[in-house]
């Protein structure tokens, strides 16, 4: 089937697999031992108080006329309830602290793409030199290293020995971010043209994403060389050297697009992963971002909190998994033509 | 015919001899990279730590409820290797503590997800194309959308925190990679010559499964699971830096590494000690796990 | 002489692997002179397409050849510079391989890898090939493709196993060259389709005046297309005649081994295979390599291999059993 078939029936499957989690995160939460309205209020409230955020909560409902009325609450009005923790919107919370998480992610992915790539292609091109042999050591050591221990390090290194980056925050004490229009403030920063700004955010970015970044970056390095090196010997490769095609251009093209297939699906896994990662930098680097709001919900058990995060966090999911099919469904013809790999 | 057929010496004639051979040659195999054998040294290191720590640690005691003002906040000493942490205990004798904790969670979330994920894959893999295929692998694709990480962290959140929790958590979100892996072999292999053979000559399904498609998934099971204790010990550590998982005053490498994130940079060790064990038991086991891969893998004709 | 396209004169290939080296060509003497048809048969295993590799010095990095030299149009090609490798590779040589499927990119559409071919055909010289478009579609018209702008654009894995050796074969004929060499360019095709594929490359083959290699393990084919053929067994060439003497008159105990082990139609019994196996290339025998299966073997086999020995109207053969005939002359 061609590339638009291909898409919908992707978007369908995704949408069904987003049903699926809602159920299952729905499930979890209202199963969690305790009563929600109790845990909000406090063990001090009245009684009546309680029976009423219950039936605000649709508590006093069959379970799942609950998941019913709570689908057309999300998908109408957004209204994913309030949050014990902060007593807002559980919306306002999740815009306040999602785009933050997103600038990181962001960053680490343009990273990881950038750095992974081009590393595992340079370690392809000049294999078993002494090149070669160092961009596999570290990588190596990338790997095995955990994004948080990278965290330590690199803050150690380069806040406390070498005062070069701030440790803290999205941006510097007392200075106030720019005009909220995205909730990223690199980007809103660079649309109302503020440089400056730019830059500090960026400066704040920078450790934290990097952390991220080295183990799937050095995951993705590995992968490229070992893809280009497993497809050096195929018929293929050798018909077009033996052509007389350029050796450059046999790598750069022929040897690069089919290998590129397998690293690009396990970076989309990595980002993915990633946020899950973040919350642990952030933590480190005191970076309020979605991942940290996320735990300390989870904590607290502040139920609509969590299912809130959970769905957000799901949707990103399902969308960069249809991103990534897409991009492969594009490399890898077969994908587009039979639906499966060869 | 390759000449790989032409070893006609005698020590293959007897089923002994021969798996004597396939090991040797394992072994070579395994041992031509010094990295993986340095892997094993390390995955042998850890369990060795992880099995007798009440007689390796240097201070036992500090693993349980110990208390120490005095001594606490100590920098790496000959006393106390890794310094002591903000209640004087002895940090080098809660990480080898700690690496009980994370090897027996790795062997309890192996020990379910890999029999589940690997039957569900092989059942959906070999019946792939009919409704079988299509329900499980959605039910897997659920799981999957999501990063193992986040959704260990969602579940270990709503229940209670404890060490069976927390492998239960894992475990949930760790199953559904074994039914993907496997899900694709399967499908694959189950067009191979031999598998039609044995088809066609009777052999019943489990049969097929077991001793047709099986073996053949064997090295990239064996891989994956030697890499995973690594990357199970990594979630583990980051549910037990939450707060989930084992609870103190018992040991885990991710709690000490979030007591020791609040004391930066001053106490600079009780941090980055945890974070280096990590790292320690990752390589270990990542390199182990490469090396097996090797040793499993075929010869290129 | 001015009229051999190929010499290869005395080619080791060894190969790094587990335990030890595969000694896989042991001193392979092979020549083709321009416009000949040449067969290469041998059983699987021997060494065909690792000798086509080796020339096309497309060899994988584990290969390595210790001793030995290949001329192709006079020039020694192992110690080519770049530019002149890139030159023999635009307009030298090109190669059908066995399977279709891995010979074509898979990513890339039919037209892409043909431009790409066409356009590096000039090698060093760095012409602009006018019009590749044109040129790509006479190509494929001549390999007898249909709808040949469709194909164009079409991906490999869209065309039957048929259609994909018709591209490779356009491929191989898109610009000129001096020599073909087709790997068993018919064992994975249908027998309908067999026909139909060698008889193109055999008219091609024809039309524009090149040399053609073609390495199969069937005698049959060999016997109706080439005009000269050498038998390959492990690493060696053990015997070489014009294609209607070897089949008249084989001498060496392997090829008559061979060709009695081809059923006959006109009845007679079960043909006889040859017993036993092709040796361990990491241990193979000192001598003549075909001597622990050979009911010939004397006293002069295990020692040293044997050099060629001409029997006669151009007729070589590596055996023992011949010392005595026309002198021990080793052949270029």
């Amino acid at each position: 089937m061609r590339l638009g078939p291909f898409i919908l029936r992707r978007l369908a499957i995704s949408i069904f697999v987003l049903f699926g989690l809602s159920i299952l995160i729905f499930l979890i939460a209202r199963v969690v031992p305790g009563d929600p309205a109790r845990m909000a209020l406090g063990p001090r409230a009245p009684v009546d108080v309680v029976e009423r955020l219950r039936q605000q909560m649709y508590l006093d409902k069959p379970l799942l006329q609950q998941y019913g009325l709570w689908l057309r609450d999300v998908v109408t009005h957004g209204n994913l309830g309030d949050s014990l923790l902060t007593r807002r919107p559980v919306k306002q919370d999740i815009r306040e602290f999602f785009p933050a998480t997103l600038e990181l992610v962001g960053l680490t992915a343009i990273f990881i793409i950038i750095a992974g790539i081009s590393l595992g292609v340079i370690s392809a091109r000049y294999a078993n030199t002494w090149v070669d042999k160092v961009v596999r050591l570290f990588s190596y050591l990338g790997i095995v290293t955990p994004a948080f221990a990278w965290a330590v390090i690199l803050m150690l290194l380069f806040c406390f020995v070498w005062h070069l980056f701030p440790s803290y925050g999205r941006l510097t004490e007392g200075v106030m971010p720019p005009v909220t229009i995205t909730g990223m403030y690199t980007v809103d920063s660079l649309l109302n043209g503020r440089l400056d700004l730019f830059w500090d955010a960026v400066v704040h970015l920078i450790l934290p994403a990097i952390a991220l970044a080295l183990p799937p970056m050095s995951q993705a390095a590995r992968l490229t060389r070992s893809s280009m090196a497993d497809n050096q010997n195929k018929d293929y490769i050798a018909s077009m050297i033996a052509y007389g095609v350029p050796n450059r251009v046999v790598t750069g093209k022929y040897l690069l697009k089919p290998s590129l297939i397998s690293p690009i699906t396990v970076m989309a896994l990595d980002i993915a992963a990633t946020f899950g990662y973040a919350f642990m930098v952030e933590k480190v680097f005191g970076f309020p971002g979605l991942a940290r709001y996320g735990i300390q919900v989870m904590l607290n058990k502040d139920v609509n909190a969590i299912v809130g995060v959970v769905m957000v966090l799901g949707v990103v999911f399902i969308t960069l998994n249809i991103v990534v099919d897409i991009i492969v469904a594009y490399l890898d013809p077969r994908i587009r033509l039979l639906g499966r790999s060869v | 015919m390759t000449t790989e057929g032409m070893l006609t010496s005698s020590s293959l004639k007897n089923p002994w001899g021969r798996t004597l051979y396939s090991l040797k040659r394992t072994w070579y195999k395994f041992s031509r990279n010094w990295l993986s054998v340095l892997g094993l040294v390390i995955v042998v290191t850890i369990v060795f730590l992880a099995v007798f720590a009440p007689y390796v640690a240097p201070y036992p005691q500090h693993a349980g409820k110990f208390v120490d003002f005095k001594g606490k906040n100590q920098p790496p000493s000959w006393q106390h290797l890794m310094g002591t942490d903000t209640i004087g205990r002895d940090i080098l004798s809660r990480i080898i503590f700690a690496f009980r904790n994370a090897l027996l969670m790795a062997i309890v979330v192996l020990a379910v997800s890999v029999p589940l994920g690997t039957l569900t894959g092989l059942t959906a893999g070999y019946y792939s194309g009919t409704w079988t295929d299509t329900v499980i692998m959605r039910v897997t694709d659920v799981f999957i959308s999501i990063p193992p990480i986040i959704l260990a962290l969602s579940i270990a959140a709503v229940l209670k925190p404890t060490l069976m929790n927390s492998m239960i958590a894992v475990t949930v979100s760790w199953w559904p990679w074994y039914t993907r892996m496997t899900y694709s072999l399967a499908s694959s292999i189950k067009n191979e010559y031999y598998v039609q053979a044995a088809e066609l000559t009777g052999a019943s399904k489990i049969y097929i499964l077991f001793h047709e498609i099986l073996p053949n998934c064997s090295s990239s099971l064996f891989t994956k699971m030697a890499l995973d204790v690594g990357w199970v010990t990594l979630v583990g550590a980051a549910l037990s830096f939450v707060g989930l998982g084992e609870q103190p005053p018992k040991p885990a490498l991710g709690t000490m590494i979030a007591e020791g994130v609040e004391r930066m940079p001053a106490q600079w060790w009780i941090a980055l000690f945890p974070a280096l064990a990590i790292m320690f038991v990752v390589l270990g086991f990542n390199l182990f796990g490469d090396g097996i891969r090797d040793a499993l893998s075929p010869e290129e004709a | 002489m001015s009229e051999t396209l190929l010499d290869i004169k005395n080619l080791h290939v060894w190969f790094k692997v587990y335990g030890g080296v595969l000694k896989v060509l042991n001193g392979v003497n092979f020549n083709v002179k321009f416009g000949e048809k040449v067969g290469l048969v041998g059983e699987a295993g021997c060494g065909k397409t690792t000798t086509m590799k080796a020339l096309l010095r497309v060899l994988p990095n584990l290969a390595l050849i210790p001793e030995g030299d290949i001329f192709v149009r006079g020039k020694n090609i192992l110690k080519l510079n770049s530019r002149e490798l890139a030159d023999l590779r635009g307009r030298g040589l090109s190669m059908i391989f066995q399977d279709p499927t891995s010979a074509l990119n898979p990513v890339f559409t039919i037209g892409q890898q043909l431009y790409d071919i066409i356009k590096y055909s000039a090698g060093s010289s760095g012409q602009k090939v006018a019009n590749k478009k044109n040129v790509a579609l006479s190509a494929l018209y001549e390999a007898r493709l249909p709808d040949a702008e469709r194909m164009l654009d079409s991906y490999p894995i869209q065309l039957s196993g048929g259609m994909r050796q018709r591209v490779c074969i356009a491929f191989a004929i898109a610009t000129a060259r001096d020599l073909l060499i087709a790997d068993e360019p018919t064992t994975n095709l249908d027998v309908t389709i067999q026909d139909q594929v060698l008889r193109l490359i055999r008219d091609l083959v024809e039309k524009k005046g090149a040399s053609l290699i073609l390495i199969t393990h069937s005698l049959g084919l060999a016997r109706e297309i080439t005009e000269r053929v050498y038998v390959m067994y492990a690493g060696n060439m053990i015997e070489m005649a014009a294609t209607s003497l070897l089949f008249k008159k084989p001498f060496h105990p392997y090829t008559q081994g061979l060709l009695s082990s081809v059923p006959r139609l006109s009845g007679g019994g079960f043909a006889e295979g040859i017993p036993g196996r092709i040796p361990d290339y990491r241990n193979p025998p000192p001598g003549c390599r075909f001597e622990p299966r050979c009911q010939y073997a004397f006293e002069p086999c295990s020692k040293a291999m044997p050099p060629y020995i001409n029997v006669g109207d151009g007729h070589q053969v590596a055996c023992y059993l011949y010392q005595d005939v026309q002198g021990d002359r080793k052949n270029a």
